[in-house]
């Protein structure tokens, strides 16, 4: 099974480029920091804001600092904080949607008006605040780091995929093959998890590819508005606030990290895409 | 098939990576020599006056529009119910004072005659009397006659209780205003007021309202003065619009038909603007953003130096929520480490790198005007220096170059040298600084980890459980003045014991804990004081005090710059006031 | 069908009331407080500090506080500004036309362009078209808004000049031209920049929904059943599938339209848009909040009735949903 779909999967030849490069930049952001020999916290000051180089292939940032080194080094935060948010919000949002749909009845009603709930908290807001509290707490172990932010990011997200996964359940068990497996003496959660979540796979992996695209985003909002993951601590997000004032004098400090966000997403995304005509049974080329 | 999909993205990709590699590189290098900024001088000397327009063949000209941008949103405009600089910045064109702050910090008359002192017998000899002479045939923009009864009633304005004027500083400390006749204002005081000279900044005409009803005047909206300009109109977060005022008191000025206030976001936002030439004027940008306007076209900037600056508290009392501050930190509470420290930064990097020189580093308190010490020296790098008093202090160097202590005077033996240090979270300026200055700390055995927040939470109150007012911090960073023009309340508030934070004096704003009986003495004597000379020798002993006890590391001195185009004529640098101070006197080349 | 209406508006009483507990609660949270603003000035003494709390009403227990402003609002009143000393409502009233201006025209205009985007691309998957649109999705998505806004602003309004009048091409902010007559053109010229913004960030989520709705009902039976019977395709895909298609999208929606009112912060602070982004944004930095009580729970509210709008607009769409 696993095969056939890797087979699938490999036919889609934008996501298996798309995979290729996410893997250059996941391996850039494990081992670049570790092999080459800058150092994206000290900040020769003098050397700043040179352009693209031999020995600085990014160019410098305003403190002098190498930007591809920052780069790689902010990759491992966004793209942690972009992927944990992601398993998060997903794992809540189906578990809860497949609930809804499948039993309906009062554990859909209270579970929708808790969705409903959730979706009415102003997310933006508790996410400043959250982000602002944190700051306060005097726990130099994880205030400063991604954890919090992760959390908060994931458990404000899955509203949007509860509701579709519900919509999906509540289409699919009227099906005939659900009746079908019904017919064969199949559990309740057996028919949820192995009969009606393969069908409403597809649209869970767009939803989810889209969240980890997402989640890099709303980092880079956070930072964007000064609640993000602070200096000198380099995100891809804090990069691009960072470069707001420098798009003019050292537009190389902006396109960068805008591109680094810009080609992971996009790739994410491809990838999401080549899943989608792997995992789908119907698929016919 | 599929591979064709792909050529779409990545080469944009791609073009997007050449663009980057061929923008035009732009070394730093130093501003072109035609920069009109005055570059104030690396003393603490007050700046004489920069002119905008050095030279002027033609003279002044009628007529005109200029559009300013400030990058905050003004909360009102009744400077009663509010305190932000920006709010200043846009009531400056609007409303008079009865003296106006200058360049080189002196003051001169605005609806005042002349500065009442005591030879002009404006001050009485106890100097509880004030007595002010106003200029005669004011009138305010509506055309009624500006008299005493308006000071009079600002007055009873500030001192109605319960409706939320934010500041009764000095007026509260007035026993009666008083108006013999329509030109003459006599304050009386009920103690010695060392800042009289301050008072009434803005006078508001007594057609404004019942003051009882406050929060409901139209006049917050729509502020009527005797200055240049009067509102037109002003659109939540999107402009103001100041049309000339027919009837100011100078019949030639002012020179502007219009001057439009245009409310932007934030500075970024102001710089493009300027950039692209939508605004003529751009309020207070940081020093470290002049390279970008070099580069523009047609635009001068001016840095005038300004009171105070930025440094870093150090927390001398035990870092605990809430702390008591007769026990001393662990590690600041040696005075050693804190002079230690103050010598391990390098001040003359950043402001050569991050400020391009064009700020004076700053010495201690009392930088500027009047009372300014000149003996009050700057402390200076000596990283040498600093590895030798934290040696002596009982901090010796560890495995990984960070020292711990071993016979330290407070800290346990095996204590890690180790400080959070926060500053307000979103200034990149200060940012950059900081992580500049945890390089130098660490060249000297020191370990700083950074805990930034909104300056709302670094600055933030009591209640909002702010670290800088319960004292759970080490080093916080940011930029205040004890007000150099009259620093006797600054300088109680930030380094007298009565000013001591705790859950009885939420107030309290003495952040680094700094307690000294000879201050508290010095201060309660100033408080008395009417002659300014032997008050000025009070404040420079108490400068001195303060600086020999390091309870700050005093880093560089305020001095925002504000850009123009040279087409603005007759604006004069001030860092002592706001921006439009001379705005009458403003002409389109 | 009505009664099913009437029992989940009665049951949003309930929930408005809680979240208006639970966003009251956090409101005090906001580190730094409504005082905070007057802090650091050498010109507010401990004792202005002390006199503003209690004639601010700060000094009031919580829950009193709270159940002011419940009272309050069961007048009709928003409360009173902490900051402007104006009332909420004048101060929402003033920016909601100004948000739903932008946000409405960005919002109509990517779902319009998006239903036929997204339909074709399902229809000729893998086409050149199907591609171009996807790759441009992927990309809107891709890029940060503050960043696109920002290179916008270089490119149209620093760099490139308007060869008539030797000024910026576009304006790099505000929603019309200051101090002069108000004109189609002018306001136009202020919108185009921030709306394709905010609709190449919007178009790319609906085309996305769009297209794998629309794939899913391709291959459903139904659909292989009426091609089998020789249905034209324009009529397979019109009659039975775009109604099916279109659910996904419809939720997606119903989750946006709320969001509209609380407009679009980021794009509103590069473009210097006097919305309720910037107003909310402030609200939080002043810690105002009887401002932000306000704009918070009318974005609740909004909410609360879009997930019930969504839910009977579905029913419509798949008739095999039932409510009992």
């Amino acid at each position: 099974m696993l095969a056939l779909m890797w087979r699938r999967f490999t036919k889609h030849k934008p996501a298996m480029l798309s995979l290729l490069i996410l893997a250059i930049i996941v391996i850039g952001c494990v081992l670049a920091p570790l092999v080459v020999g800058y150092d994206p916290y000290n900040a020769p000051v003098e050397l700043r804001r040179q352009p693209p180089s031999l020995a600085h292939l990014f160019g410098t940032d305003e403190l002098g600092r190498d930007l591809l080194m920052r780069i790689w080094v902010g990759g491992r935060v966004s793209l942690v904080i972009g992927v944990a948010a992601m398993v998060i919000s997903i794992s809540i949002g189906t578990l809860v949607g497949a609930l809804a749909g499948f039993y309906g009845g009062w554990l859909d009603n209270g579970l929708m008006r808790f969705n409903d709930f959730m979706l009415a908290l102003p997310h933006l807001f508790i996410l400043l605040l959250a982000a602002q509290l944190l700051r306060t707490l005097n726990v130099p172990e994880i205030s400063g780091g991604p954890l919090p932010i992760i959390v908060i990011i994931g458990a404000l997200s899955w509203m949007g995929a509860a509701r579709l996964v519900r919509g999906q359940f509540l289409s699919l068990k009227a099906k005939e093959f659900v009746e079908a497996a019904r017919v064969a003496g199949a559990q309740n959660h057996r028919i949820m998890w192995r009969h009606i979540l393969p069908n409403a796979a597809s649209p869970i992996i767009v939803a989810a590819t889209l969240r980890v695209g997402n989640a890099i985003m709303t980092e880079s909002t956070l930072s964007f508005l000064g609640f993000g993951i602070q200096p000198p601590m380099p995100t891809w997000g804090n990069m691009l606030k960072n470069a707001q004032s420098q798009m003019t004098l050292a537009p190389w400090v902006a396109i960068f990290p805008g591109l680094f966000i810009f080609a992971a997403v996009v790739a994410i995304n491809y990838v999401g895409d080549g899943l989608r005509d792997a995992l789908d049974p119907q698929h016919v080329e | 098939m599929h591979a064709r999909k792909l050529v779409v993205p990545f080469s944009l990709l791609a073009l997007l990576f050449v663009l980057a590699a061929c923008a035009a590189p732009e070394p730093t290098k130093a501003p072109p020599p035609a920069a009109p900024t005055s570059a104030p001088s690396p003393t603490r000397a007050p700046i004489p006056t920069s002119t905008a327009a050095p030279t002027a063949a033609a003279g002044p000209k009628r007529g005109g529009k200029i559009t300013l941008a400030i990058w905050q949103s003004p909360t009102t405009l009744n400077p009663l119910l509010g305190t932000q600089t920006v709010m200043n910045e846009a009531l400056i064109y609007i409303l008079d004072g009865m003296l106006r702050d200058q360049p080189d910090g002196s003051r001169a008359p605005n609806l005042a005659k002349e500065v009442p002192t005591t030879q002009n017998g404006g001050v009485s000899a106890d100097g509880k009397t004030i007595t002010y002479k106003l200029k005669e045939g004011v009138l305010w923009s509506d055309g009624t006659p500006f008299t005493c009864d308006d000071v009079k009633f600002t007055w009873q304005a500030i001192m109605t209780p319960g409706i939320g004027v934010a500041s009764t500083t000095g007026y509260s400390d007035m026993e009666s205003v008083e108006c013999p006749n329509p030109t003459t204002v006599i304050v009386k005081y009920k103690k010695f007021y060392a800042g009289y000279l301050t008072r009434f900044g803005t006078i508001l005409p007594k057609s404004a309202g019942d003051p009882k009803d406050m929060k409901n005047w139209a006049y917050n909206r729509k502020p009527m003065g005797t200055g240049p300009f009067k509102v037109q109109e002003w659109v939540a977060d999107d402009h103001i619009t100041l049309v000339r005022n027919e009837n100011y008191r100078d019949k030639d000025k002012p020179y502007l038909d219009q001057i439009v206030v245009r409310i932007v976001p934030n500075v970024d936002v102001g710089l493009q603007l300027l950039a692209s030439g939508e605004v003529d004027v751009l309020w207070s940008v940081t020093i470290d953003t002049t390279p970008q306007l070099d580069k523009m076209a047609g635009v001068k900037y001016s840095a005038p130096p300004r009171d105070g600056g930025e440094r870093i508290f150090m927390n001398m009392a035990e870092n605990k929520d809430p702390a008591d501050p007769t026990k001393p930190h662990t590690i600041l509470g040696d005075v050693k480490v804190r002079q230690a420290l103050a010598r391990a930064v390098n001040k003359q990097r950043i402001i050569d790198q991050l400020l391009f020189g064009k700020v004076a580093p700053l010495p201690g308190e009392l930088n500027n005007g009047y009372f300014a010490c000149a003996d009050v020296k700057p402390v200076p790098y000596d990283a040498a220096q600093a590895k030798k008093l934290l040696d002596e202090a009982g901090w010796v160097v560890g495995a990984d170059g960070i020292r711990v202590s071993k016979g330290a005077k407070y800290a346990p033996d095996g204590t890690r040298l180790r400080l959070k240090y926060s500053t307000t979270s979103g200034n990149k300026l200060r940012e950059d600084a900081q992580t500049l200055i945890i390089q130098d700390f660490k060249a000297v055995g020191v370990e700083a980890y950074v805990e930034n927040a909104p300056s709302s939470v670094v600055i933030g109150t009591w209640d909002a459980n702010s670290p800088r007012r319960h004292g759970n911090f080490d080093l916080v960073q940011y930029s205040t003045s004890v007000d150099s023009l009259e620093p006797l309340g600054g300088l109680i508030n930030t380094f007298a014991t009565a000013s001591l934070p705790s859950e009885k004096n939420k107030g309290g704003q003495n952040v680094s804990r700094f307690s000294d009986p000879k201050v508290d003495a010095l201060l309660t004597q100033a408080q008395t004081e009417p002659d300014p000379a032997k008050r000025k020798a009070l404040y420079c002993q108490v400068a001195q005090i303060v600086n020999d006890a390091y309870p700050a590391i005093y880093l560089y001195q305020a001095g925002n710059a504000y850009a123009y185009r040279e087409r603005l004529q007759g604006w004069i640098a001030n860092g002592n006031n706001s921006m439009g101070w001379n705005a009458q006197d403003w002409w389109l080349k | 069908m009505t009664r099913y209406i009437f029992r989940r508006l009665l049951q949003a009483i309930p929930l408005l009331l809680l979240i208006s507990i639970a966003v009251f609660a956090l409101m005090q949270a906001i580190p730094g407080g409504p005082l905070a603003a007057y802090e650091n000035n050498p010109n507010i003494s401990p004792e202005d500090l002390m006199r503003l709390q209690e004639e601010l009403g700060l000094n009031v227990p919580k829950w009193q506080q709270y159940l002011n402003w419940l009272g309050a609002v069961l007048r009709g009143d928003l409360g009173t500004s902490l900051v402007t000393r104006r009332p909420a409502l004048t101060e929402i009233g003033e920016r909601l036309p100004n948000t739903l201006y932008l946000s409405g025209i960005a919002f109509l205009g990517a779902l319009l362009l998006s239903i036929p985007v997204g339909l074709v691309s399902a229809v000729r998957q893998y086409s050149w078209f199907d591609h171009a649109m996807t790759t441009l999705a992927f990309m809107g998505y891709s890029i940060p808004v503050f960043w696109f806004g920002l290179v916008l602003i270089i490119l149209f309004n620093v760099t490139l000049k308007n060869p008539l009048t030797g000024g910026p091409l576009l304006p790099g902010g505000g929603m019309y031209t200051i101090g002069e007559d108000l004109t189609l053109e002018d306001r136009v010229a202020h919108l185009l920049l921030p709306a394709s913004v905010l609709i190449l960030h919007n178009l790319s989520n609906h085309v996305r929904y769009m297209r794998a709705g629309m794939l899913d009902v391709l291959h459903q039976d139904y659909i292989r059943t009426a091609h089998a019977k020789g249905l034209k395709e324009r009529a397979v895909i019109m009659r039975h599938g775009f109604k099916n298609a279109i659910l996904p999208l419809v939720t997606v929606i119903g989750l946006e339209i709320p969001g509209l009112f609380n407009g679009a912060l980021l794009t509103e602070t590069i473009f210097s848009w006097p919305g309720m982004g910037r107003l909310f944004f402030t609200s939080i930095e002043r810690a105002d909040y009887a401002v932000l009580m306000g704009v918070l729970m009318l974005s609740a509210t909004l909410i609360v009735l879009f997930g019930l709008i969504t839910d009977i607009v579905y029913a419509f769409l798949d008739p095999r949903i039932r409510f009992d």
